[in-house]
């Protein structure tokens, strides 16, 4: 009987892809030489550089980054490629080799690939805030988590911290509507739990509002292979776009945005794509509340009082520290599910109850409002993903 | 075409090195004994060649009899034989060995080799290399011969040093030689013991059998003989290098088909023997090496280039140029092509470069050469030269000997005789211009029929003969005065008037003027006949006697000499001349100075001044020049003297749109000075100064980006405090003085990225450099405030407290606590802070602290850093709620709430509430069903409570407890029971 492909889901470029069909690299310069020396025909047209002699064309690296693989610009590599590697070893030198590469996009694949991708997405509705959420979250997760917790968290590429710089310098010069360039930001979180060391493949995508706005393009490529392929969705909700808080607090009207119709498309994208009958998903998605800081002030009125979480709330309760706190993290789960309950309706609770499992969680990247000279202080902004990590 | 006869010592086998002792007898004999086999090879008829070479040999004895009887025959046929052999024996360079410092030794066996090929009896391979010219040195030893026997009985026992040697015999089984194996540093005394106690004892190899013992032997009585230490190290050393030098051996075998160029030894020492113990001593063991194996070899460092004589195919040296001829038959070996240079060998007819035919190219050089020969011999300079210049355009990269130095000193020399000749006509001295004309006719004998000189020679002719004959037919003075008049300095003439004297002049006095110097002085009364000469010194009163010749003769009492040397102190001596006779007494005048004025004046505005360009006149010590305002009156404007160099100089640091007149001032080394000459010129406007610059702070990078409109480049400056500059046009030199110049981290056109340090506050001034001054625009401050980092928080009771240490500068800070704002000063000393916020009866609030700073008197905030703070005092209450059918009614239910905090006495009044779906986010959200006493009094932490429902209104999920009073959260915190779960 042929042997079942094992998949793996690339943080890269969300396909999924035969683990039997990795690429691989060989880092001796004499393997490179050889095979520029023996390469003929299309091997020699495509994967020898005409501009970096010396060089080999990374081909399909070229092509994940939009570049002609044969113009000046393709990318190149000093290493060897090798694309079928007989039991790991080399195709030229025949040494046993350990670098290996997506087979589609040529991104690095972590050791631990066979034991899956563990990738989280994080999506949400037009200034939802997800932008400023996602790098709050990596910086928290980088900073104090990794004190916290006993672990490091590194980036899988140098792309990846050029990625994070970009959006968290946008974010910080007051740049809301960055553009999502579909580049994921993957870190390796490497925790240590006394003896044993877990090591977490963490992809983020900062996906773009206007791919959650339909259907339609739910479906497309990038989006639905993100969906499908992740190991956990944050949904961002802004809990400003509601119009019985705007009106309560006397905000100037805004478009509300479907928050219950979205998240069913993505159901129905996951369900389309895995060919399941069953209604639910079983894709853990954790519902954050952002902007939070901005319901958790002084109330002046009753009237505010209502929309407001005030000082018994769960959410002025601290977490335990070094732990997985999880009766502080259902306290705040039920709060928040029973908030959104009143404020977005039934519609929405049973939109999120399609996936299983799911939280609630409140949390805010900056802190405070927005200034153009103020300090992030961020809150609670890394409860959904110690709930992902930890959950059961 | 008939071969060349074969040389008859040669064919005879005589040596030609023995000429004297020869005796045509011998040459008898040796025709005798060699015609039978002539004849009998003949008959043998081995190839048409032979047949030819040996019938002619036979048809040659005649000949060879008279030629070797004839002395001057023979010593030409001897002559000959040894041109022959010593272009045979060139081919011996190619057989030696030579050492690093440059000595060759030639390889016998190969010397013998091209011997035995020349086939000619009687000679030896001593003559051969005689006649090579080589000096056939003996290259160094690499060791004494003693030594090198030494190491090859160790070589045969499989050794390389003494104490390897020693070991193995002490390692062999059975001898019970009771000593302790060697190592190389062994004291030489134990070597010594050692090697003495086996030699005693060595017959107990031959006892014990032991394989090759009779080698052994042989080893230890060499090894034995060796008695003091050099000579053991010296061993030792030998076979170290030995070992370490194999390899280079081995390669020497493997690539010895062909001589070992310097290039190829080169290589092989500087990659194979790095690692010996002493590089010298492997040399010469490689150089000896070569020679006992019969390599050639050369080890020196000088490249030596061979080539083929085309015409006795002896072996020349190349030269430096790379042409050459033939050392032993003179022919050229190789040729540089006179039009492209290319070197070549002298064989072709074609140059390889450019392709022109060499025999052709070389006699119009040869014929071109003689006919510029020819000219000069015959003081035709001009067309020598013009022949010349036609040779080194036609063919540059021929070799023309002296030939141009020759034309060279042949001009010098006419003209020499030309300007002679002018000044002797014009004093009048015919004798002495015909005298130098004769002697000058047998170098150049067109010299009469020059155009210049041949008038004047003939002019002179004619008054030498008038004076002549009327000297010869003289009767009084009156005879002697007229053929004086005629050719003034005739010496018959001459001789007959030195008695008479003329009256010298008197009162020289000499004046400087625009156009020179004017020489004059008091003529005497009788100035019948009579002329003036005027000498001129330099430096002193000139020394005069007949034959000096005068800078002027003139008739006049004054005279302006306009050839003086400008700056030179110039004296004049002024003597009467009469029928060629000097006056005795003369006039003196001088000394004086000739100035010129500065000229060529060229004032050109540059971007800060003026620059000014001249020619410093001739003779002159230094140029002077003084700079004033343009448009002001002498003495109303100070004047300020400019550093002047000797061909210009740049006046910086002007103000701009101005106009400024320079005086010029030559000065002359003996005081001498021009009485200037004043230019004027106008400075450029400068650009106006940067009043716009605006620096704004980036928070990512910390860096600071300023901002300007300006076409000039400009530069930022940075100081601490704002200096009051006097103006807007400062010296750069001041500028830099006091500020430091702002390094760009990026820097584009109107605008530029810089740091400052943190903690550092002042003012950035843009300036414009132009030249030496800077144009000074507004500055800017800019601090780059240290804001509070560091923040530390702890909880006192309703309080946090913040502790920060001070920011480096800062005096206070501010902390804004949502609505109220909290100062702090800062004391003196002090490294920190701590802040009390109190929370009241918020569980958590934002703070935003600012450290402030004073610059310039003024307060500064810097960036804010916020935080959150929560009050951690509080207790947590945990509770836990049942609801059980009520037994006495069974539309109710009874709930009972368990109510925990372990810290507590007593709790603030709580409340149940419900509500009908969902659950309760706060107390007012629903239905109050219970409410506690007011306090809850706690037993161990523990409180209970309970209440009765209608049975519909019971579902405990709905239900949850809060503090009555929300203040009371400050303090505690409840902990509700999760009832749903997914």
């Amino acid at each position: 009987m042929a042997k079942k492909a094992q998949l793996y889901v690339c943080p890269f470029c969300c396909k999924s892809v035969d683990t039997d069909r990795f690429h691989y690299v060989c880092e001796d310069p004499e393997c490179t030489s050889r095979f520029i020396a023996r390469a003929a025909g299309n091997n020699k047209k495509m994967r020898v550089s005409v501009y970096h002699p010396g060089q080999e064309v990374d081909v399909e690296r070229s092509f994940a980054m939009n570049v002609d693989p044969l113009a000046p610009n393709a990318v190149t590599t000093p290493e060897h490629i090798v694309y079928y590697a007989k039991d790991g070893r080399c195709d030229i030198c025949h040494k046993p080799l350990t670098r290996r590469l997506c087979p589609v996009c040529h991104g690095p694949i972590p050791d631990d690939a066979e034991r899956g991708s563990n990738i989280i997405a994080v999506l949400g509705a037009a200034k939802s805030g997800k932008s400023h959420y996602t790098a709050s979250l990596i910086e928290v997760l980088q900073s104090d988590y990794c004190i916290e917790y006993n672990a490091r968290m590194d980036p899988a590429v140098p792309r990846t911290s050029e990625v994070f710089d970009i959006l968290r310098d946008r974010l910080r010069e007051g740049d809301d509507k960055v553009e999502c360039t579909y580049e994921p930001m993957v870190y390796y979180l490497t925790r240590s739990d006394g003896d044993s060391i877990t090591k977490h493949t963490l992809a983020f995508f900062d996906t773009a509002a206007a791919d959650l706005e339909s259907e339609g393009n739910l479906q497309a490529v990038s989006t639905g292979n993100l969906i499908t392929g992740a190991a956990g969705l944050l949904f961002v909700i802004d809990p400003l776009t509601f119009p019985k808080v705007r009106e309560i607090l006397r905000l100037p009207p805004v478009p509300q945005p479907d928050y219950a119709a979205r998240l069913n498309e993505i159901a129905d994208t996951i369900r389309l794509r895995r060919h399941q009958r069953a209604r639910d998903v079983d894709i853990p998605v954790a519902i954050v509340l952002t902007k939070i800081d901005a319901l958790m002030r002084t109330s002046h009125s009753p009237e505010e009082d209502e929309v407001l979480f005030g000082p018994e709330s769960a959410l002025n309760i601290p977490r335990a520290r070094g732990v997985y706190d999880e009766t502080n993290l259902m306290q705040i789960d039920a709060e928040v599910e029973e908030y959104l309950r009143r404020i977005a309706g039934e519609e929405f609770l049973k939109a999120v109850g399609r996936f299983r499992p799911h939280a609630f969680f409140a949390v805010s990247a900056l802190g405070h409002e927005a200034s153009a000279h103020s300090v992030p202080v961020p809150f609670r902004v890394e409860d959904p993903m110690i709930w992902m990590m930890n959950r059961r | 075409m008939a071969a060349e006869r074969m040389n008859y010592c040669q064919a005879l086998g005589i040596n030609p090195f023995k000429e004297e002792s020869f005796d045509p007898a011998d040459a008898d004999a040796a025709i005798d004994r060699l015609r039978p086999e002539w004849e009998k090879k003949l008959q043998n008829r081995s190839s048409a060649r032979m047949n030819m070479q040996y019938n002619d040999l036979i048809a040659r004895i005649p000949d060879m009899r008279s030629v070797l009887r004839n002395d001057v025959l023979r010593h030409a046929e001897f002559e000959n034989a040894r041109r022959i052999v010593a272009a045979k024996a060139s081919h011996l360079r190619r057989c030696t060995v030579t050492n690093t410092s440059g000595k060759s030794r030639v390889i016998t066996t190969l010397a013998a080799k091209v011997l035995q090929q020349m086939k000619w009896d009687g000679l030896t391979v001593e003559d051969l290399i005689k006649a090579s010219g080589i000096f056939n040195s003996k290259l160094d030893e690499a060791a004494t011969s003693q030594i090198i026997t030494v190491f090859s009985c160790l070589r045969n026992m499989g050794c390389y040093t003494p104490e390897e040697f020693i070991n193995d015999i002490l390692a062999i089984p059975g001898l019970n030689f009771d000593l302790d194996p060697l190592d190389g540093e062994t004291d030489t005394n134990v070597y010594f013991a050692h090697i003495d106690e086996i030699y005693a004892k060595r017959e107990r190899l031959a006892k014990h059998e032991v394989p090759g013992w009779d080698a052994y032997n042989d080893a230890i009585v060499k090894l034995h003989s060796i008695r003091t230490a050099d000579e053991v190290s010296k061993v030792r050393l030998y076979g170290e290098t030995m070992r370490a030098i194999e390899p280079a051996l081995e390669m020497l075998d493997q690539d010895s088909g062909v001589g070992f160029t310097p290039d190829y030894t080169r290589n092989l020492i500087t990659t194979m023997l790095t690692d010996v113990p002493d590089q010298d001593l492997a040399v010469r063991i490689l150089e000896n090496y070569c020679f006992s194996r019969g390599y050639p070899a050369n080890f020196s460092l000088e490249e030596s280039s061979l080539v083929l004589c085309p015409s006795c195919k002896a072996l020349n040296a190349v030269t430096e140029d790379g042409a050459c001829a033939c050392a032993y038959c003179g022919a050229p070996v190789r040729i540089v092509c006179p039009v492209c240079g290319t070197v070549q060998n002298a064989s072709g007819s074609v140059c390889t470069g450019c392709k022109i035919p060499f025999a052709e190219s070389f006699s119009r050089v040869d014929a071109l050469v003689t006919t510029a020969r020819e000219a000069l011999s015959c003081g035709r300079t001009e067309e020598a030269e013009k022949t010349i210049a036609e040779l080194r355009a036609e063919y540059p990269h021929h070799g023309y000997g002296t030939l141009e130095e020759d034309a060279r000193r042949v001009s010098e020399k006419l003209a020499s005789v030309r300007e002679e000749t002018s000044a002797l006509f014009r004093s009048r001295r015919f004798h002495g211009l015909r005298a130098l004309v004769d002697e000058s006719l047998t170098e150049f004998p067109f010299l009469a029929d020059d155009a210049e000189i041949g008038p004047r020679y003939e002019k002179a002719c004619a008054a030498v003969s008038e004076a002549d004959a009327i000297c010869v037919s003289a009767s009084g003075e009156e005879d002697y005065i007229s053929a004086a008049e005629v050719c003034p300095d005739h010496p018959e003439a001459l001789a007959a008037l030195s008695t008479r004297p003329p009256m010298g002049p008197a009162d020289g006095n000499a004046q400087l003027h625009t156009d020179g110097i004017v020489v004059s002085y008091s003529v005497p009364a009788d100035r019948r006949g009579m002329v003036f000469c005027i000498y001129r010194g330099i430096g002193s009163v000139p020394e005069v006697n007949s034959e000096t010749i005068p800078a002027v003769e003139t008739d006049k009492g004054i005279w302006l000499d306009t050839s003086a040397e400008p700056g030179a102190s110039c004296f004049y001596r002024i003597h009467s001349r009469r029928w060629g006779i000097l006056s005795d007494d003369y006039a003196v005048a001088g000394p004086c100075v000739l100035v010129r004025e500065v000229t060529n004046v060229r004032l050109t505005p540059i971007e800060d001044g003026i620059r000014a360009e001249y020619t410093k006149p001739e003779g002159c010590v230094r140029v002077r020049v003084w700079r004033k305002r343009s448009g002001f009156a002498a003495g109303a404007e100070e004047e300020v003297e400019i550093s002047a160099g000797d061909t210009g100089f740049e006046d910086r640091g002007l103000r701009g749109n101005e106009s400024f007149s320079y005086l010029f001032i030559a000065e002359y080394e003996n005081g001498g000075r021009s009485s200037g000459t004043v230019f004027h010129a106008d400075t450029n406007a400068y650009p106006d100064p940067v009043t716009d610059l605006e620096i704004s702070w980036d928070r990512k990078s910390g860096l600071y980006t300023a901002e300007w409109s300006s076409e000039s480049p400009v530069r930022l400056f940075f100081s601490a405090v704002r200096h009051e500059l006097p103006g807007r046009i400062t010296p750069m030199k001041d500028i830099e003085s006091w500020t430091t110049e702002l390094e760009p981290v990026a820097s584009e056109e109107e605008r530029m990225t810089f740091r400052i340090p943190p903690g550092e506050s002042g003012f950035v001034t843009p300036v414009i450099t132009a030249g030496t001054v800077g144009i000074v625009g507004d500055c800017v401050l800019v601090a780059n405030l240290l804001p509070i980092s560091g923040v530390t928080r702890r909880n006192d009771g309703d309080s946090v407290l913040l502790t920060f240490p001070w920011p480096v500068g800062s005096v206070g800070a501010i902390a804004s606590i949502d609505n109220r704002r909290l100062e702090v000063k800062r004391n003196p000393g002090e490294t920190e802070s701590t802040v009390r916020v109190t929370l009241g009866h918020a569980s958590r609030c934002t703070v935003k602290l600012v450290a402030v700073y004073e610059i310039s008197g003024k307060h500064m905030a810097s960036n804010a850093v916020t935080t959150n703070i929560w009050g951690e005092g509080f207790r947590r209450i945990t509770y836990t709620v049942t609801a059980t059918p009520s037994r006495n009614d069974r539309t109710k239910t009874e709930v009972q709430i368990t109510i925990t905090c372990p810290d507590a006495g007593n709790l603030p009044c709580c409340v149940m509430v419900r509500t009908r779906e969902g659950i309760p986010l706060k107390a007012t959200d629903g239905e109050v069903v219970w409410r506690s006493d007011d306090p809850v009094l706690l037993a161990n932490g523990v409180a209970r409570g309970a209440f009765f429902l209608p049975k519909e209104d019971s579902d405990i999920t709905h239900m949850r407890l809060f503090l009555a009073d929300r203040s009371d959260y400050s303090r505690f915190r409840i902990i509700h029971p999760i009832h749903r779960r997914r």
